[in-house]
């Protein structure tokens, strides 16, 4: 009987009602755009924090001492320090060793870029690194590692370049990848020979000639850089042996609070604690590992989406709340004034189940469970309407498409739910105080 | 989100049991009929003790994070809730005999039971979720909406489930609703009086003794089962409270308006008290299938798939075709050992099927011991410590990776001898019933079942005499004869390419 | 004690109750009074209705008509003086009990009808069914065809003629099989036709042994019942 009250009554008064879905609509779609992106990045954020992969950045250990002022580095060692080459296979002799997937160097050199047989000379940067060089291990001579392996996800148009053999010193790097962005701008393809001249003060090497193998698309720096086998880079900065950074990939079980505690300060733990830290494949005891297996070096996690978009987003997420919250606020008072009207328009109604012998509570849940579908209809539609918006803001701020987590439908609708329901509770102790005999006999 | 209801569940079915049935089992009337609303105010006290001791739950786990008194203060409240669960269960025996007295006693020990009880649900809950993070990052994200969601329906499900038993426990009657009471407190000062001799074992308050020990491990073991038998109580009280359900009587056809209505009140009685039961029943059977799901299969560790028994051949090998394993799963394989040791091996292939690098490794970690490794999809991962062995490095010593194990490559088959075996039976604690011969005398012997036995060179000598032990034990090395040592966990990896 | 037990007592005490008129009270009112801060709208009156009467409460806007009707119906309670409700004493009752009262003991018949309007006729009589104990759509239709109204059962009140409206009013009142019904100014808003109808079924009624208390100020309406209690400035006279 309730139900099929609540639900003839549901088309009374129906403009006032769907005024009151309309503005519970605004506030979800709002609350929607807000919580589609940032739990977007915060599930983002997990799945990095869980994950069974990660990767691993070693540089020299000043250059870890950072300096940066209003977004400038004034480290004045900044690529000044690197470190040796021969060192690398020692992070292939860590005790997690079999658990270190790949690792690459990486040493910039400023050039100045002359295409062949054009004129005039741009500037760009060389990365050296590995493409599936040859690491001579004590127990594997024949390992080969490099950004083919870390980075599987690297796209080449043409041929990956062919890496000199470590023990052939005589052997010249013939060819490079260029950037897609670089290569754009310079108008080279696969095939073409470029002149690299070295850039930069103090440092006095021949220029040197080579071919493109192929074009490289990463979505990262590299896109902007021409991108060839260390050798090169070493020996357009006249750092013969020196690497600036290693890239390692690592497989790691997810972080938990011991890990945490271990990434504040490994001194916090008990001899107990540090063993099982040390003896699982965390990503920060692996790190740990690789800083005591090469003199001078500092590792440190690299947490993609924590220190990019995370890092915007834990500082902003406050202010999306109370923005969701003041929204949800505005929607609620709105609904209380038009609650109100309902009620004092429907008193006699009222004042008549009063009097039938309705007990309080039976009154309360067909105007509440009014006012809930009134929220639900209203929510789906901010739902609907808010995922548009954040598609649009994902476009127009990220250049790309917002995946909206499912839990963002439940959650706004339990929202708007609640939104009339908060509303309705001042309108509601009418209710309770309405007393039939004022509302029954008055005539027609 | 199933953990956080089923933690919940765990901690708190009992106190909603007990807020439930208290009152059927110190009503004055044997079937009670009070309406709705008034009864709850009439049971304010209750609620009232619920949340002074739930706030005093949460209190005392502020206070145990902070000063790292966990087990002070969870012993503190099991043998409060034991102490105060006994007079509880006191009173109850009592108000079964007298009446006047005992069932205003039930009333006023129950309530502060309800406090307690409130308290210790609120701490176990903190305790046994401790360790589980709602989330593994600050930035809200849909795990943490997930597990907050799966603490809030846990709560609202045990909430719900005391104010819909209680209804029924009426129905139900005094004597139903005051045994499963007796029942519940039984569970629960049992299991209290073990927690709490722990608590008092682990702060050196009692002195331990074999007793006291093997009391504690085998009612401890009953905790997880409590929950279970607590939802099957309610199911029995449904059942009591639907043998009791008011009937309707017939109605003649030619009734007067006044016999309709009448009639029509004892259907509305009916159908309200239906409902009551089917919602004790759904609430309870939802609760019963969450925590079922968390106990019973989410949460328990991955099983090992089936490993093949392998026979060695006359010379003492076993070959395996390469062709065989080379499909990139992991097949695992199984050999007894000579005294009776289960040695789990497996064989995988590192690289592609065209490209065959057969790892051949025991199934056993030198730091995780002999859990063993699964493959799920591509990963090939320890069970012990969750992590990813990087295929290719399989058959390498190190890190978690497999214990490597010694075998040759012949043309297109793998050769494992039983003495590579048998040298690693020692990574592994399984034993199976076998048949082993007295070294000194010859005879037959079971190894389980042998009067002596004798560890010399990591192997395990079964005897069948005292004599014969002795005469062992004297020159082990006179009959240990060509039999190699085995190697032991804690020596580490030995090199097994020269 | 809770008002079904207290239901329940009044009916065994009816039963041993040796009265010198052997019928059954429904109303005893003894020294009724109600006042709205200094203004006395009711003093000290007292009468008795049993079961089968058929009272008409008379007098002029202001009398305090109302004001009785609406403390006989339970909707409100009186400052002093004592009203028995089918043998319970409703002066004392809380509110949450005289809504347990009401619905057991009273039908209502309104001036102006008050039904819900999304609601059609029969379903107008199962929320009374509804809130008294279940609805039962059979039962309700037989009730609705009682008053003449069964061919029009899934019309909206809206739908309805005034006349018909106030039949469907008055089956709601008699679903419950209600110890008093109480009419107020049940004929105001109606023809003469229909007024005679109306007043037809409240007289068939009454034959049926219902016991019927009519509030109005239409003398012709008064000479109906059998007895007139007449108030003036909230005293009987």
């Amino acid at each position: 009987m309730l139900l099929r009250m609540l639900w003839q009554s549901l088309f009374e008064g129906r403009r006032r009602k769907a005024l009151a879905a309309l503005t519970v609509a605004l506030s979800a779609t709002l609350v929607t755009t807000l919580f589609a992106l940032s739990v977007d990045v915060g599930d983002k954020m997990a799945r990095e924090m869980k994950s069974y992969g990660s990767n691993i950045r070693v540089t020299p250990k000043s250059e870890t001492m950072s300096l940066v002022v209003g977004g400038v580095d004034y480290n004045p060692l900044k690529d000044k320090e690197t470190l040796a080459e021969s060192d690398l296979w020692k992070i292939k002799d860590i005790f997690w060793r079999n658990n270190i997937v790949g690792l690459a160097p990486r040493l910039t050199a400023p050039v100045t870029v002359q295409v062949g047989g054009r004129d005039g000379a741009g500037k760009a940067s060389v990365i050296g690194t590995y493409f599936d060089q040859r690491v001579p291990l004590p127990d594997d001579a024949q390992y080969r590692t490099g950004v083919r392996t870390i980075n599987p996800f690297w796209e080449v148009a043409g041929a990956w370049p062919t890496e000199p053999d470590p023990d052939d010193t005589a052997a010249q790097v013939e060819t490079v990848l260029v950037g897609a962005a670089l290569a754009e701008r310079l108008g080279v393809a696969a095939g073409d020979r470029l002149t690299l001249a070295p850039r930069g003060e103090g440092v006095t090497a021949d220029p040197r000639s080579v071919t493109v193998s192929g074009v490289l698309r990463t979505g990262g720096p590299e896109d902007n850089a021409i991108v060839a086998p260390l050798a090169l880079a070493q020996a357009l900065t006249g750092l013969a042996g020196r690497v600036q950074a290693v890239d390692v990939s690592a497989l790691t079980i997810p972080e938990n609070e011991l890990s945490s505690k271990a990434r504040r300060d490994t001194g916090d733990l008990t001899a107990e604690q540090y063993d099982s830290w040390y003896c699982s494949a965390y990503v920060s005891s692996i790190a740990h590992q690789i800083e005591e297996a090469i003199v001078n070096a500092a590792a440190r996690p690299v947490w993609q989406v924590a220190a990019g978009e995370g890092a915007v987003i834990g500082r902003i997420q406050t202010l999306l709340l109370v923005v969701s919250l003041a929204a949800v606020a505005a929607a609620a008072m709105g609904v209380s004034a038009l609650m109100n009207t309902t009620i004092l328009e429907r008193a006699r109604e009222i004042g008549l189940m009063k009097a039938l012998g309705a007990a309080g509570w039976e009154i309360h849940a067909l105007f509440l469970g009014e006012a809930g579908l009134v929220g639900l209809i209203g929510g789906a539609f901010g739902v609907l309407c808010g995922w548009g918006v954040a598609q649009a803001v994902g476009w127009g701020v990220f250049g790309s498409g917002v995946d909206m987590p499912l839990i963002t439908i439940p959650i706004v609708l339990v929202i708007s739910v609640l939104t009339v329901l908060v509303g309705s509770i001042l309108p509601a102790r009418t209710i309770t105080r309405l007393h039939p005999v004022e509302v029954l006999h008055g005539r027609a | 989100m199933t953990f956080f209801i089923t933690t919940l569940a765990h901690a708190l079915v009992p106190l909603a049991l007990v807020v439930a049935l208290l009152p059927a089992a110190a009503s004055s009337a044997p079937t009670g009929g009070i309406s709705g609303g008034r009864a709850v105010a009439r049971h304010g006290g209750t609620l009232l003790m619920v949340g002074v001791g739930l706030i005093l739950g949460a209190l005392a786990a502020l206070v145990a994070a902070l000063q790292a008194s966990e087990t002070e203060i969870s012993t503190l409240l099991h043998s409060v809730a034991f102490g105060v669960g006994a007079l509880t269960l006191l009173a109850l025996a009592l108000s079964a005999g007298t009446r006047r007295l005992g069932a205003p006693l039930l009333t006023g020990v129950g309530l502060l039971l309800v406090g307690v009880l409130a308290a210790r649900g609120v701490f176990e809950a903190w305790a046994w979720s401790m360790d589980r993070s709602l989330t593994a990052t600050d930035v809200i994200n849909t795990e943490l909406i997930v597990n907050c969601a799966g603490l809030i329906v846990g709560a609202a499900l045990v909430a719900l489930l005391a104010a819909v038993t209680w209804r029924v426990a009426l129905t139900a009657g005094r004597l139903a609703a005051g045994l499963a009471l007796a029942v519940v407190l039984v569970a629960e000062v049992l299991t209290g009086s073990a927690s709490a001799l722990l608590g008092l074992l682990r702060l050196d308050m009692v002195t331990v003794t074999s007793g006291r020990i093997s009391y504690v491990a085998k009612v401890t073991m009953l905790d997880p089962w409590v929950v279970y038998m607590d939802l099957a109580l309610v199911g029995a009280l449904v059942l009591v409270a639907f043998l009791r359900r008011p009937r309707v009587p017939a109605v003649p056809a030619a009734a007067s308006s006044a016999e309709r209505v009448a009639h029509r009140r004892h259907r509305a009685r009916a159908v309200g008290h239906r409902q009551w039961r089917t919602a004790v029943a759904a609430v309870g059977a939802l609760l019963l299938v969450t925590i079922s799901y968390q106990d019973l299969y989410a949460s328990l560790p991955p099983s090992l798939s089936p490993a093949e028994p392998v026979e060695m051949d006359a010379a003492g090998e076993l070959r395996i075709p390469i062709d065989a394993v080379k499909d990139g799963t992991l097949h695992r394989y199984a050999y007894i050992a000579s005294d009776g040791h289960r040695v789990r091996f497996f064989l995988i292939n590192r690289y592609d099927p065209e490209h065959a690098y057969i790892g051949v490794v025991y199934d056993a970690c030198m730091i995780c011991g002999d859990d063993g490794y699964i493959q799920k999809g591509d990963e090939i991962i320890c069970i012990a410590c969750n992590v990813r062995i990087f295929r290719p490095t399989i058959g390498k010593a190190g890190g978690c990776n497999p214990i490597p194990l010694d075998h040759t490559v012949e043309d297109d088959t793998i050769v494992i001898t039983r003495a590579a075996l048998e040298k690693g039976a020692r990574y592994f604690s399984e034993v199976v019933e076998v048949e082993a011969t007295d070294p000194v005398t010859g005879e037959t012997v079971i190894n389980l079942k042998a009067p002596y036995q004798y560890d010399y060179g990591g192997r395990t000598y079964f005897f069948g005499s005292e004599d014969s032990y002795e005469t062992f034990r004297a020159d082990p090395e006179a009959y240990t004869g060509e039999d190699e040592a085995r190697y032991l966990r804690i020596q580490g990896h030995q090199s097994t390419e020269g | 004690m809770a008002p079904m037990d207290q239901l329940a007592v009044a009916r065994t005490r009816d039963a041993a109750d040796a009265t010198p008129d052997a019928r059954r009270e429904v109303i005893g009112a003894e020294g009724l009074g109600r006042r709205f801060g200094t203004v006395e709208a009711l003093v000290d009156v007292t009468f008795t209705v049993r079961q089968g009467d058929f009272l008409a409460i008379m007098g002029p806007s202001g009398s305090g008509k109302t004001t009785l009707l609406n403390i006989l119906s339970l909707l409100d309670a009186p400052t002093s003086g004592s009203c028995r409700l089918d043998g319970i004493e409703t002066a004392t009752l809380s509110e949450a009990d005289r809504v347990v009262i009401r619905r057991e003991k009273v039908g209502l018949v309104f001036q102006t009808f008050h039904l819900i309007p999304y609601l059609s006729a029969v379903e107008n009589v199962m929320l009374a069914q509804h809130y008294h104990s279940i609805a039962d759509r059979d039962e309700a239709f037989a009730a609705l065809e009682r008053v003449g109204m069964g061919h029009r059962a899934d019309h909206l009140p809206s739908q309805l003629s005034g006349g018909e409206q106030q039949r469907v009013c008055i089956a709601r009142a008699l679903i419950n099989a209600p110890a008093l019904i109480l009419a107020d100014e049940p004929t105001g808003n109606l023809d003469a036709d229909n007024e005679a109808r109306v007043m037809d079924l409240l007289d068939s009624l009454r034959h049926e042994g219902r016991t019927i208390v009519l509030v109005t100020h239409n003398p012709e309406l008064g000479a109906r019942a059998d007895s007139i209690l007449r108030l003036q400035h909230g005293r009987a006279v």
